[in-house]
């Protein structure tokens, strides 16, 4: 039985088959019970982790598989051309408020992230190191990996934040548009995809088409501006 | 394969890390470049660019590609679930200080969310009430 299991742990499809079945009990989940806190992502990530953790298949035997999807990612937002196609009539309209919101979002989150780190690492051991891989949180991961190992941070940790940044934004961000009703349907898109990149991106198109779209322009422009603004750092 | 590709990139950014780590020992960044970085920045979003101009300029129809285009946005969430393995792996290094970097990312994530909404509400109110007010001189 130890030998069966052993077999189909090392397997390539054993990644994607657990990925997969994760997400569709969250799916499941989700419908059951909508709340932040049941969104597929957050329980599929939730499952894996439990499974990495009480049994004694390795991240890497995990990742063999399963990394294939993580490289599915960059291509995967090109999708969202089809959205940004549809809403055209409505980018041209608002093309300088959503450059702007972009500009405002990537700025605000390297700011606060940048004032945060200096001020809690009076009281505890946040190095530049750490500083610098959390900087890239708000871009997607490809992005962020790349921008956090050019300047001296962890790419592990920035995936880290970059997914934290992404999940909670994607299950608070949508509960929060609803209790203030901020009902500015530009603005929702912008700023979900300006501050949970694809994640808050997959959740807008949940909101809207309108919302999916803007989302998916300030993904894709939020991702060159903070590039951009990282030379400053 | 997946295991491959993903090795390869990530010791790719490890040596970047490491090169740039040791050039800027110097103070200075070597190999700085604005164009550079701006068009590395620019690459990134190359795809969707490509694919926007093919529709554009009516290379494809939405019809071509709508029906996988749209399933695979509604179910792009999946895609991002092996990611949390790293939270695991880079967890002994931030295990002291897991809390606050938690409550940065968290407190970063709102200020990004709401500075953009309002600077989006405040550009386009300041538009229509331009608009109206020439409008109105008209």
């Amino acid at each position: 039985m130890k030998a069966v299991f052993d077999y189909l742990i090392n397997l390539q499809v054993f990644g994607i088959i657990v990925t997969l079945a994760a997400y569709f009990v969250g799916v499941r989940i989700y419908k059951l019970f909508p709340c932040p806190l049941t969104h597929p992502m957050v329980i599929a990530d939730a499952l894996i982790i439990c499974m990495l953790q009480f049994t004694n298949v390795t991240a890497e035997q995990y990742l063999s598989g399963a990394g294939i999807l993580i490289t599915l990612i960059v291509p995967a937002t090109v999708v969202l051309a089809l959205k940004v196609y549809r809403q055209r009539t409505m980018l041209r309209e608002y093309a300088l408020p959503i450059f702007a919101g972009c500009i405002a979002g990537a700025a605000a989150s390297l700011v606060t992230v940048f004032a945060l780190c200096t001020i809690c690492s009076r009281f505890v051991a946040i190095d530049n190191a750490l500083t610098m891989s959390l900087l890239p949180k708000s871009v997607t991961t490809a992005i962020a990996m790349e921008l956090a190992a050019k300047h001296g941070g962890i790419s592990g940790l920035a995936i880290a934040a970059v997914l934290l940044t992404g999940v909670s934004s994607a299950a608070c961000m949508p509960f929060c548009i609803k209790k203030l009703h901020l009902s500015d349907r530009i603005a929702r898109g912008v700023a979900m995809g300006a501050s949970g990149h694809a994640v808050g991106t997959a959740a807008a198109i949940e909101l809207g088409e309108t919302e999916g779209a803007m989302s998916g322009i300030a993904l894709t422009l939020t991702g060159i501006i903070t590039s951009i603004l990282f030379l400053a750092v | 394969m997946g295991r491959g590709i993903l090795k390869a990139q990530l010791s790719r950014f490890e040596e970047i890390g490491k090169r740039v780590e040791e050039s800027s020992a110097g103070k200075r960044r070597e190999g700085f470049n604005l164009t550079y970085e701006v068009a590395d920045a620019v690459k990134r979003a190359f795809g969707l660019l490509l694919m926007l101009a093919a529709l554009a300029v009516k290379l494809l129809k939405c019809s071509h590609i709508e029906r996988t285009a749209d399933y695979v946005s509604a179910n792009m969430s999946v895609l991002f679930v092996p990611t949390s393995v790293y939270v695991l792996e880079c967890y002994p290094r931030i295990k002291a200080v897991v809390i606050p970097l938690i409550l940065i990312t968290l407190v970063s994530m709102a200020v990004t969310f709401f500075a953009s909404y309002v600077t989006v509400h405040i550009v386009r109110r300041l538009l229509e009430r331009r608009a109206s007010a020439e409008k109105k001189t008209a």
